[in-house]
Order: C-alpha cells, then sequence, then structure tokens
C-alpha cells in the first residue's frame, strides 16, 4: 500500500492533498500500448541476454595507451555511424521532418483528379502519423527505387503520400481516401486503403512472434511473391531491412495487414472487406 | 532474501520472474512487462510530456533494463528501479525534443472519484470545473513541481519509488513535495480569488 501524505486542512479551507488524491482516480490517461510484444519482439531480434557481470571491465592499462584505445574506439563508432546510421536494435518509424523542406506538399484531389477549388481537403490519414506528406513524385524519390502500388478501379492514384525517413531509410505509405468501393478502414476514418512500402524483406521469424491472443498470421503467397495475411487486431508489424536492423512499422489503425515481399521491398495493404479484397488488390500491384 | 515463491494468489512474485528472466527466459520478462508496463508508460509521459515519446521511451526503458537485469539486487523492488530507468528514458527524451509543454492530462467526464453519492447537477459542474483548475493549475507548474506531485498523487508512486524516479533521496522528496504544494496552492488560491 503506498504511503499518500498526511492529510491536513491548509489555510483557506483548501485541503489540497485529498482534492489531488481524489484528482487521481478520475485521470483520463493515454490508453497504455501494448509494450509487452514490441519489447518482446526486439528482444527475440537480439536484445543481448542479462549479464551477471559489469560489461566493461577495464584492463590495467597506463593513461596513454588507455586514453589511444578510448580515442580509437570513439573514431570507429564514428565511422559506423556515419555509414550505416547508429546501431540499435530497433528502428522506430518516425515522423520527423525530413531535411527537404521545400518539397511541395501533397494536397487532396477529388477521384476525378482535379485539385479542389477552395481550401484543400485533408490529406486521407494525415492524423495517423504516417510521416511528412509529400507529392507523390517526391516520395517516389525518396524511396530510392521504384515505388509499388495496386490499381484502385476508379481512381488515378493515391490521395496522400507520406514518407517517414528510419535510420536513413525511407518508409513511404500512400492513402486512398473513402469511397464507394473503399469503405473506412475503421469507424470514423478517412482512409479506404493505405498501402507502406519500405526497402526491406518480411521477417518471418518476427512474424510468428507477432502473434497474441486473437491475432493470426498466415502465410500467403500472391502472384509468386510470398507474404503474411495478419488479422485479429491491431498489431505491430516488423521487418528486417536489407543491412539487418529490425524494422518495425506500427500503423495504428485496427485493421487486418497483407505483407508481401517483392523484388526488395516490402509491400504493406490495408483494407477494409477481409483477406479476399486485400489479396484481390494486391495482386495489381505493380511500379507505378 | 530472494523471494522465489508466488504472492499467494498463485502469480509469481516480481523476483521470481526476475531470476527466471536473468536464466533466458523471456516469457517470465514479457509477464514483468506486462504487470508494469502500465504505470511505467504513465510515469514516461508524465516525464516526457507526450504520449508518443513516452512509447518510445518505455520501449527503451525495458530493453535497456533487461540488458541490465544482472545489475539488479534481486532482494529489492523491481518496480521502483524499473521506474528510475523508464525516467531517464523519458526525461532524455524530453530534453532531446526541446519540448517545454506538460502532457495535456485530462479527466475522465463520467468518473467520479471517490465513492460519493451523485451530486446535483450544479454540484457535479462545479466539482468538474474545479478540478478542471486543478489540472490546468498542475500543468501551469514549473517541471520540478509538477514531476513530484505527479508521482506522489497522479501516479500514486510510493516516497521510495518517487526517489528512484526523480533521483533524489526520499528527505528531498518530502521537502521538494512541500514547496510544490505550497506553489500549487498559491497558484489555486490566485485563480479563486479572480
Amino acid at each position: 500500500m503506498s504511503e499518500h501524505p498526511v492529510n491536513r486542512p491548509d489555510r483557506g479551507g483548501l485541503d489540497l492533498e485529498r482534492e489531488l488524491a481524489a484528482l487521481a482516480t478520475a485521470i483520463d490517461w493515454p490508453p497504455t500500448p501494448d509494450v509487452a510484444a514490441a519489447v518482446r519482439v526486439r528482444l527475440a531480434a537480439g536484445a543481448p541476454r542479462p549479464s551477471r557481470r559489469w560489461w566493461f571491465a577495464p584492463p590495467r592499462l597506463s593513461r596513454p595507451l588507455l586514453i589511444a584505445l578510448l580515442l580509437l574506439a570513439l573514431l570507429a563508432a564514428v565511422a559506423t555511424a556515419v555509414a550505416l546510421g547508429l546501431p540499435g536494435l530497433r528502428i522506430t518509424f518516425t515522423s520527423d521532418p525530413l531535411p527537404t523542406p521545400n518539397v511541395p506538399a501533397a494536397t487532396a484531389t477529388t477521384s476525378t483528379g482535379s485539385p479542389p477549388a477552395s481550401a484543400p481537403a485533408p490529406i486521407p490519414g494525415s492524423d495517423l502519423g504516417l510521416g511528412t506528406p509529400m507529392a507523390l513524385a517526391a516520395a517516389r524519390a525518396r524511396l530510392g527505387v521504384p515505388l509499388l502500388m495496386p490499381a484502385v478501379p476508379g481512381r488515378p492514384g493515391p490521395d496522400g503520400a507520406f514518407v517517414s525517413m528510419v535510420r536513413g531509410s525511407a518508409i513511404v505509405t500512400l492513402t486512398w481516401g473513402t469511397g464507394p468501393d473503399l469503405p473506412p478502414l475503421r469507424a470514423g476514418s478517412d482512409v479506404g486503403l493505405l498501402v507502406t512500402v519500405l526497402r526491406a524483406s518480411v521477417g518471418e521469424g518476427l512474424m510468428e512472434k507477432l502473434v497474441r491472443t486473437g491475432t493470426t498470421v498466415e502465410r500467403v503467397e500472391v502472384g509468386g511473391h510470398r507474404g503474411f495475411w495478419v488479422s485479429g487486431g491491431e498489431h505491430l508489424v516488423w521487418f528486417r531491412r536489407e543491412d539487418g536492423e529490425v524494422v518495425d512499422v506500427p500503423i495504428r489503425l485496427a485493421g487486418d495487414t497483407l505483407a508481401l515481399e517483392i523484388d526488395g521491398r516490402v509491400v504493406r495493404l490495408e483494407v477494409a472487406g477481409g483477406r479476399e479484397v486485400a489479396i484481390a488488390l494486391a495482386e495489381t500491384i505493380a511500379e507505378r | 532474501m530472494l523471494d522465489l515463491g508466488d504472492t499467494g494468489s498463485g502469480a509469481p512474485t516480481d523476483g521470481a520472474l526476475v531470476e527466471r528472466a536473468r536464466r533466458g527466459d523471456v516469457t517470465a520478462y514479457e509477464e514483468l512487462v506486462r504487470r508494469h508496463q502500465e504505470v511505467a508508460f504513465r510515469t514516461a509521459a508524465l516525464v516526457s510530456g507526450g504520449a508518443m515519446e513516452a512509447e518510445d521511451a518505455v520501449q527503451d526503458a525495458f530493453v535497456k533494463a533487461h540488458a541490465a537485469l544482472g545489475r539488479f539486487r534481486a532482494d529489492a523492488p523491481f518496480r521502483p528501479w524499473l521506474l528510475a530507468i523508464v525516467a531517464n528514458e523519458a526525461r532524455n527524451r524530453r530534453r532531446a525534443s526541446g519540448r517545454r509543454q506538460a502532457l495535456a492530462l485530462r479527466f475522465a467526464e463520467d468518473r467520479r472519484p471517490g465513492a460519493e453519492a451523485a451530486p446535483s447537477p450544479e454540484a457535479a459542474v462545479l466539482a468538474h470545473e474545479w478540478r478542471a483548475e486543478l489540472l490546468a493549475a498542475i500543468e501551469r507548474l514549473r517541471a520540478e513541481d509538477r514531476e513530484v506531485i505527479g508521482c506522489r498523487f497522479l501516479l500514486e508512486l510510493s516516497e521510495a519509488e518517487t526517489a528512484e524516479v526523480l533521483r533524489c533521496p526520499k528527505g528531498t522528496v518530502k521537502s521538494r513535495l512541500s514547496r510544490a504544494m505550497d506553489r500549487l496552492r498559491t497558484e489555486m488560491g490566485a485563480r479563486a480569488s479572480r
């Protein structure tokens, strides 16, 4: 039982301690994310096991030699960081600003492709923390390899493009607004289809470690490309980047997901309607 | 003396889970994370000032805590030790982001604290406004005051846990809390007199 400070009325009759104690039970904290699943995946991806000894026990060296060794280690670390990005077990999907601020932001267009007459409509998914919005051409350039996307009947292309940089690698997310053929991914969402593309491979071992109560992972093959169908609710999706780093793409939607590995890129697709709808769309994925 | 038993309800103690995690049992560590992730996340949110930063901070903290289990004193309580790591991560993220604003806390409209009988509509409105003012007053305090009040009252951490989170002796927690409460009373008094 935690020790609360003793209640005592103060001058002016304000029993602040009691009011604060009462307030504690009424706070509407932000919902706690499922940290355990994410930590488990990171540990499985290679976090070091706990050691019973201090990890670094400096040998008895002369001071000049020790300083020289430390400098060498520092130089090596800097060189590695410059070449690969800071090493780490986890690369986070972030929405940090990109270093090219002059790229024009994407604006929503109507389904016929014509720009809005007055103030542009919000880009579908702009409230999901998908990254920096930008024009599709700029997003393509950021990815560094041809962009893959499905063909949606009646739509000339995505309504939104976002890019997030993760340790120097681009994650491109494309969104299509809702419509008669694209119901919202969840109630209240303005996104009917969400496609994420990054240069990575689908980590089989990692995907299977995501399985939690209520979530199922099914291996699929679409158009000759291997992948997974993940269903059952909100989840984290992890991929292994080209350099071996594990990348998590926590799109915060409670959507079933199809993830395919296509020629060195992972395409992750979320659409309402279930597995068959997702597969039908995925069969149209091509470089566009 | 290391307690390797259970809590009496059949669930293993934190100490037992730590020992299993040290031997490489990831499931045991996952259970530890589940037990403490809520208070850890809320602590990180309070210290970092944002839910997004808190999520990253608490994940990193749990991974670092796992790596440091070998240095954890098995007879010590796990939660304060963990929360110290969480708070450190959250503080680092707050400094790195340059964030100055506090976490915008709200209270649930339909959650009435305590076992009070349903008040009259007028009383309910007054109570609602009062609590909103109190929360706003807390958010206006400087970070040091906000943290100690947040830890002791909003997170309901013990004095020992608060000392770990704030990285100060228990005695300092008492004196910091006393000064923070004085400043909060002043703030609330100033609002009341307007």
